[in-house]
Protein backbone atom coordinates (compact mmCIF):
# COMPACT_ATOMS: atom_id res chain seq x y z
CA UNK A 1 0.00 0.00 0.00
CA UNK A 2 1.49 3.53 -1.14
CA UNK A 3 1.01 7.03 0.57
CA UNK A 4 -1.76 7.87 -2.11
CA UNK A 5 -3.75 4.81 -1.53
CA UNK A 6 -3.49 6.01 2.51
CA UNK A 7 -4.66 9.50 1.69
CA UNK A 8 -7.20 8.56 -0.71
CA UNK A 9 -9.27 6.31 2.04
CA UNK A 10 -8.22 9.28 4.67
CA UNK A 11 -10.33 11.74 2.36
CA UNK A 12 -13.00 9.62 1.60
CA UNK A 13 -13.29 7.97 5.30
CA UNK A 14 -13.56 11.94 6.78
CA UNK A 15 -15.80 12.77 3.98
CA UNK A 16 -18.83 10.09 4.37
CA UNK A 17 -18.18 10.36 8.52
CA UNK A 18 -18.53 14.43 8.71
CA UNK A 19 -21.29 14.51 6.37
CA UNK A 20 -22.97 11.63 8.35
CA UNK A 21 -22.27 13.68 11.72
CA UNK A 22 -23.95 17.00 10.00
CA UNK A 23 -26.50 15.32 8.72
CA UNK A 24 -27.68 13.58 12.24
CA UNK A 25 -27.05 16.85 13.46
CA UNK A 26 -29.80 18.16 11.78
CA UNK A 27 -32.29 15.66 12.52
CA UNK A 28 -31.56 15.55 16.48
CA UNK A 29 -33.80 17.56 18.16
CA UNK A 30 -36.61 17.85 15.65
CA UNK A 31 -40.14 18.54 17.19
CA UNK A 32 -42.23 15.37 16.13
CA UNK A 33 -45.30 16.85 16.11
CA UNK A 34 -45.94 18.94 13.05
CA UNK A 35 -44.19 16.30 10.44
CA UNK A 36 -45.59 15.39 7.08
CA UNK A 37 -44.92 12.09 4.98
CA UNK A 38 -44.26 14.01 1.43
CA UNK A 39 -44.91 11.63 -1.51
CA UNK A 40 -43.38 12.81 -5.22
CA UNK A 41 -43.30 10.99 -8.47
CA UNK A 42 -40.98 12.60 -10.72
CA UNK A 43 -40.20 15.60 -8.42
CA UNK A 44 -43.49 16.47 -7.80
CA UNK A 45 -45.35 16.53 -4.93
CA UNK A 46 -48.47 14.04 -4.91
CA UNK A 47 -49.50 13.92 -1.38
CA UNK A 48 -48.54 15.43 2.08
CA UNK A 49 -49.74 12.99 4.98
CA UNK A 50 -49.28 13.75 8.56
CA UNK A 51 -47.41 11.47 10.38
CA UNK A 52 -49.81 12.62 13.41
CA UNK A 53 -53.11 10.39 11.96
CA UNK A 54 -52.43 7.09 10.73
CA UNK A 55 -53.62 6.26 7.34
CA UNK A 56 -53.15 3.75 4.30
CA UNK A 57 -52.75 4.97 1.35
CA UNK A 58 -52.63 3.31 -2.27
CA UNK A 59 -50.39 5.30 -4.20
CA UNK A 60 -50.83 4.54 -8.06
CA UNK A 61 -49.07 5.91 -11.03
CA UNK A 62 -48.59 5.26 -14.17
CA UNK A 63 -45.31 3.03 -13.37
CA UNK A 64 -46.99 1.02 -10.67
CA UNK A 65 -48.52 1.37 -7.23
CA UNK A 66 -46.56 1.75 -3.73
CA UNK A 67 -49.24 1.50 -0.48
CA UNK A 68 -47.55 3.87 2.44
CA UNK A 69 -48.70 3.44 5.41
CA UNK A 70 -48.28 6.23 8.34
CA UNK A 71 -49.27 4.93 11.48
CA UNK A 72 -47.08 5.40 14.85
CA UNK A 73 -45.63 9.06 13.73
CA UNK A 74 -43.54 6.74 11.06
CA UNK A 75 -43.96 6.37 7.70
CA UNK A 76 -43.62 3.06 5.81
CA UNK A 77 -43.90 1.73 2.22
CA UNK A 78 -46.13 -1.74 3.11
CA UNK A 79 -46.10 -2.66 -0.66
CA UNK A 80 -45.18 -2.20 -4.01
CA UNK A 81 -45.49 -3.88 -7.61
CA UNK A 82 -42.02 -2.66 -8.54
CA UNK A 83 -39.22 -4.87 -9.58
CA UNK A 84 -36.40 -4.33 -6.40
CA UNK A 85 -38.56 -3.69 -3.09
CA UNK A 86 -35.99 -1.74 -2.10
CA UNK A 87 -39.39 1.01 -0.88
CA UNK A 88 -40.57 -1.62 0.77
CA UNK A 89 -36.96 -2.75 2.36
CA UNK A 90 -36.25 0.54 3.28
CA UNK A 91 -38.50 0.30 6.95
CA UNK A 92 -40.21 2.50 8.56
CA UNK A 93 -38.96 6.43 8.90
CA UNK A 94 -39.72 8.58 11.15
CA UNK A 95 -37.57 11.66 11.44
CA UNK A 96 -37.38 15.01 9.29
CA UNK A 97 -35.15 14.65 6.63
CA UNK A 98 -34.95 10.66 6.38
CA UNK A 99 -36.79 9.34 3.19
CA UNK A 100 -37.96 6.26 1.13
CA UNK A 101 -37.17 6.31 -2.29
CA UNK A 102 -38.70 3.79 -4.82
CA UNK A 103 -36.47 4.28 -7.97
CA UNK A 104 -38.71 2.46 -10.45
CA UNK A 105 -41.37 3.96 -9.83
CA UNK A 106 -39.28 7.37 -9.45
CA UNK A 107 -40.97 8.03 -6.24
CA UNK A 108 -39.31 9.37 -3.22
CA UNK A 109 -41.05 9.81 -0.18
CA UNK A 110 -39.68 12.62 2.44
CA UNK A 111 -40.51 13.58 6.06
CA UNK A 112 -40.74 17.06 5.61
CA UNK A 113 -42.03 19.92 8.38
CA UNK A 114 -40.77 20.85 12.07
CA UNK A 115 -37.28 21.95 12.01
CA UNK A 116 -36.39 21.72 8.20
CA UNK A 117 -32.76 19.85 7.93
CA UNK A 118 -30.23 20.10 5.43
CA UNK A 119 -31.98 22.94 3.83
CA UNK A 120 -28.71 23.99 1.69
CA UNK A 121 -28.58 20.56 -0.68
CA UNK A 122 -32.66 20.48 -0.69
CA UNK A 123 -34.37 22.12 -3.82
CA UNK B 1 4.25 -8.06 -5.56
CA UNK B 2 4.18 -4.91 -8.00
CA UNK B 3 1.24 -3.93 -9.82
CA UNK B 4 1.95 -1.70 -13.44
CA UNK B 5 -0.41 -1.34 -15.94
CA UNK B 6 0.61 -2.02 -19.00
CA UNK B 7 0.88 0.63 -22.22
CA UNK B 8 -0.05 -1.65 -24.84
CA UNK B 9 -2.47 -3.72 -23.27
CA UNK B 10 -1.20 -7.28 -22.21
CA UNK B 11 0.44 -9.27 -24.78
CA UNK B 12 -1.63 -12.30 -25.43
CA UNK B 13 -2.36 -11.81 -29.14
CA UNK B 14 -5.50 -10.79 -30.74
CA UNK B 15 -7.27 -14.05 -30.20
CA UNK B 16 -5.86 -14.31 -26.89
CA UNK B 17 -7.29 -11.03 -25.97
CA UNK B 18 -10.99 -11.45 -27.29
CA UNK B 19 -10.49 -15.35 -25.22
CA UNK B 20 -9.71 -13.22 -22.21
CA UNK B 21 -12.18 -10.62 -22.94
CA UNK B 22 -15.22 -13.04 -22.87
CA UNK B 23 -13.69 -14.94 -19.46
CA UNK B 24 -13.88 -11.55 -18.19
CA UNK B 25 -17.21 -10.58 -18.98
CA UNK B 26 -18.38 -14.21 -17.78
CA UNK B 27 -17.12 -13.45 -14.57
CA UNK B 28 -18.56 -10.04 -14.50
CA UNK B 29 -22.08 -11.10 -14.82
CA UNK B 30 -21.90 -14.28 -12.48
CA UNK B 31 -20.44 -11.97 -9.30
CA UNK B 32 -22.87 -9.23 -10.29
CA UNK B 33 -25.53 -12.03 -10.23
CA UNK B 34 -24.32 -13.96 -7.06
CA UNK B 35 -23.96 -10.16 -5.30
CA UNK B 36 -27.98 -9.67 -6.17
CA UNK B 37 -28.33 -12.55 -3.51
CA UNK B 38 -26.45 -10.74 -0.83
CA UNK B 39 -28.46 -7.46 -0.09
CA UNK B 40 -27.34 -4.59 1.90
CA UNK B 41 -30.64 -2.70 1.96
CA UNK B 42 -29.90 -2.66 5.97
CA UNK B 43 -27.16 -0.62 5.61
CA UNK B 44 -28.60 2.06 2.65
CA UNK B 45 -31.55 1.25 0.40
CA UNK B 46 -30.11 -0.30 -2.84
CA UNK B 47 -26.37 -0.69 -1.72
CA UNK B 48 -24.28 -3.75 -2.90
CA UNK B 49 -20.85 -4.75 -2.49
CA UNK B 50 -19.67 -4.25 -5.69
CA UNK B 51 -17.38 -6.90 -6.18
CA UNK B 52 -17.62 -6.80 -10.09
CA UNK B 53 -15.10 -4.53 -10.18
CA UNK B 54 -12.52 -6.64 -9.43
CA UNK B 55 -12.97 -7.89 -12.92
CA UNK B 56 -13.39 -4.19 -14.41
CA UNK B 57 -10.21 -2.86 -12.32
CA UNK B 58 -7.67 -5.94 -13.34
CA UNK B 59 -8.72 -5.41 -16.80
CA UNK B 60 -8.17 -1.33 -16.10
CA UNK B 61 -4.31 -2.39 -15.74
CA UNK B 62 -4.06 -5.14 -17.96
CA UNK B 63 -6.18 -4.19 -21.25
CA UNK B 64 -6.37 -0.88 -23.66
CA UNK B 65 -8.84 1.58 -22.27
CA UNK B 66 -11.46 0.73 -25.68
CA UNK B 67 -11.16 -3.32 -24.15
CA UNK B 68 -12.27 -2.46 -20.65
CA UNK B 69 -14.68 0.15 -21.59
CA UNK B 70 -16.58 -1.99 -23.73
CA UNK B 71 -16.41 -4.93 -20.99
CA UNK B 72 -18.36 -1.88 -18.86
CA UNK B 73 -20.94 -1.15 -21.35
CA UNK B 74 -21.67 -4.90 -21.70
CA UNK B 75 -21.46 -5.18 -18.06
CA UNK B 76 -24.47 -2.76 -17.70
CA UNK B 77 -26.84 -3.59 -20.43
CA UNK B 78 -26.47 -7.30 -20.07
CA UNK B 79 -26.69 -7.33 -15.94
CA UNK B 80 -29.75 -5.23 -16.47
CA UNK B 81 -31.25 -7.36 -18.80
CA UNK B 82 -30.84 -9.98 -16.86
CA UNK B 83 -31.73 -8.71 -13.82
CA UNK B 84 -31.60 -5.45 -12.97
CA UNK B 85 -34.56 -4.35 -15.25
CA UNK B 86 -34.45 -1.15 -17.33
CA UNK B 87 -35.38 1.38 -14.71
CA UNK B 88 -32.09 0.36 -13.35
CA UNK B 89 -29.69 0.83 -16.64
CA UNK B 90 -29.20 4.24 -16.37
CA UNK B 91 -28.17 4.13 -12.17
CA UNK B 92 -25.27 1.07 -13.24
CA UNK B 93 -24.33 3.06 -16.50
CA UNK B 94 -23.85 6.84 -14.57
CA UNK B 95 -21.68 4.55 -11.53
CA UNK B 96 -20.08 2.84 -14.06
CA UNK B 97 -18.51 5.27 -16.35
CA UNK B 98 -17.35 7.81 -13.27
CA UNK B 99 -16.12 4.56 -11.51
CA UNK B 100 -14.21 3.40 -14.61
CA UNK B 101 -12.84 7.40 -15.51
CA UNK B 102 -11.67 7.56 -12.56
CA UNK B 103 -10.14 4.38 -11.87
CA UNK B 104 -8.07 4.96 -15.61
CA UNK B 105 -7.19 8.16 -15.16
CA UNK B 106 -5.34 7.31 -11.36
CA UNK B 107 -3.80 4.25 -13.01
CA UNK B 108 -2.33 5.98 -16.21
CA UNK B 109 -1.69 9.66 -14.61
CA UNK B 110 0.23 8.34 -10.99
CA UNK B 111 1.75 4.95 -12.45
CA UNK B 112 3.79 3.84 -9.80
CA UNK B 113 2.46 6.13 -7.02
CA UNK B 114 -1.08 4.47 -6.54
CA UNK B 115 -1.78 0.80 -6.00
CA UNK B 116 -4.66 -0.84 -6.26
CA UNK B 117 -6.27 -0.06 -3.32
CA UNK B 118 -6.19 3.79 -3.48
CA UNK B 119 -7.44 2.94 -7.17
CA UNK B 120 -9.96 0.85 -6.02
CA UNK B 121 -11.56 2.75 -2.92
CA UNK B 122 -11.35 6.15 -5.49
CA UNK B 123 -13.51 4.16 -8.13
CA UNK B 124 -15.78 2.74 -5.75
CA UNK B 125 -16.48 6.22 -4.35
CA UNK B 126 -17.04 7.44 -7.64
CA UNK B 127 -19.67 4.44 -7.97
CA UNK B 128 -21.77 6.03 -5.49
CA UNK B 129 -21.13 9.13 -6.35
CA UNK B 130 -22.97 8.20 -9.88
CA UNK B 131 -25.44 6.67 -8.65
CA UNK B 132 -26.70 9.22 -6.65
CA UNK B 133 -26.30 12.14 -9.04
CA UNK B 134 -28.45 10.09 -11.68
CA UNK B 135 -30.82 9.57 -9.40
CA UNK B 136 -31.19 12.86 -7.93
CA UNK B 137 -31.31 14.09 -12.08
CA UNK B 138 -33.93 11.30 -12.57
CA UNK B 139 -36.26 12.09 -9.30
CA UNK B 140 -35.39 15.49 -9.61
CA UNK B 141 -35.30 15.95 -5.88
CA UNK B 142 -31.64 16.49 -4.72
CA UNK B 143 -32.58 15.38 -0.94
CA UNK B 144 -31.17 11.93 -2.67
CA UNK B 145 -27.82 13.26 -1.98
CA UNK B 146 -28.66 12.03 1.95
CA UNK B 147 -27.67 9.15 0.75
CA UNK B 148 -24.26 9.02 -0.22
CA UNK B 149 -22.34 10.04 2.67
CA UNK B 150 -23.30 5.98 3.99
CA UNK B 151 -22.87 5.16 0.50
CA UNK B 152 -19.99 6.16 0.64
CA UNK B 153 -18.79 4.56 3.86
CA UNK B 154 -19.57 0.69 2.77
CA UNK B 155 -17.97 1.49 -0.75
CA UNK B 156 -14.78 2.52 0.75
CA UNK B 157 -15.24 -1.27 2.76
CA UNK B 158 -15.68 -2.65 -0.14
CA UNK B 159 -13.20 -0.66 -2.74
CA UNK B 160 -10.41 -1.92 -0.18
CA UNK B 161 -11.32 -5.69 -0.05
CA UNK B 162 -11.28 -5.48 -4.26
CA UNK B 163 -8.27 -3.56 -3.99
CA UNK B 164 -6.30 -6.36 -1.96
CA UNK B 165 -7.55 -8.82 -4.52
CA UNK B 166 -6.72 -7.00 -7.59
CA UNK B 167 -3.29 -6.64 -5.88
CA UNK B 168 -3.17 -10.81 -6.27
CA UNK B 169 -4.95 -11.28 -9.46
CA UNK B 170 -3.22 -8.65 -11.81
CA UNK B 171 0.82 -10.26 -11.43
CA UNK B 172 -0.73 -13.50 -12.05
CA UNK B 173 -2.41 -13.04 -15.34
CA UNK B 174 0.84 -11.17 -16.06
CA UNK B 175 2.30 -14.66 -15.66
CA UNK B 176 0.06 -15.88 -18.63
CA UNK B 177 1.55 -13.39 -20.72
CA UNK B 178 5.48 -14.39 -19.89
CA UNK B 179 4.00 -18.07 -20.47
CA UNK B 180 2.29 -17.65 -24.07
CA UNK B 181 5.57 -15.63 -24.80
CA UNK B 182 8.37 -18.90 -23.42
CA UNK B 183 5.61 -20.79 -26.36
Amino acid sequence: MKRLDALVIAVILAASVIAMALLSATRDGADADGLYAEVFEDGVLLRSLPLSEDCDDLVTTQRGFNRIVVADGGVCVAEADCGSKTCVHSGTKRLPGEMIACLPHRLVIKIAGGEAPYDAIAY
Amino acid sequence: MRVKASASGINVGKRGEVALIGVFLAFILAVGLLERMVPLDFLVPGARLGLSNVVVLTSVYLFRFRVTLLLVILKCALLSMLAGGPASLIYSVSGSLLSLAAMQLLVRCLPGRIGPIGVSAAGAACHSAGQVLAACFVLENMGMLAYLPPLLLISLVSGVLVGVIVQQTVPRLRALERAGMRR
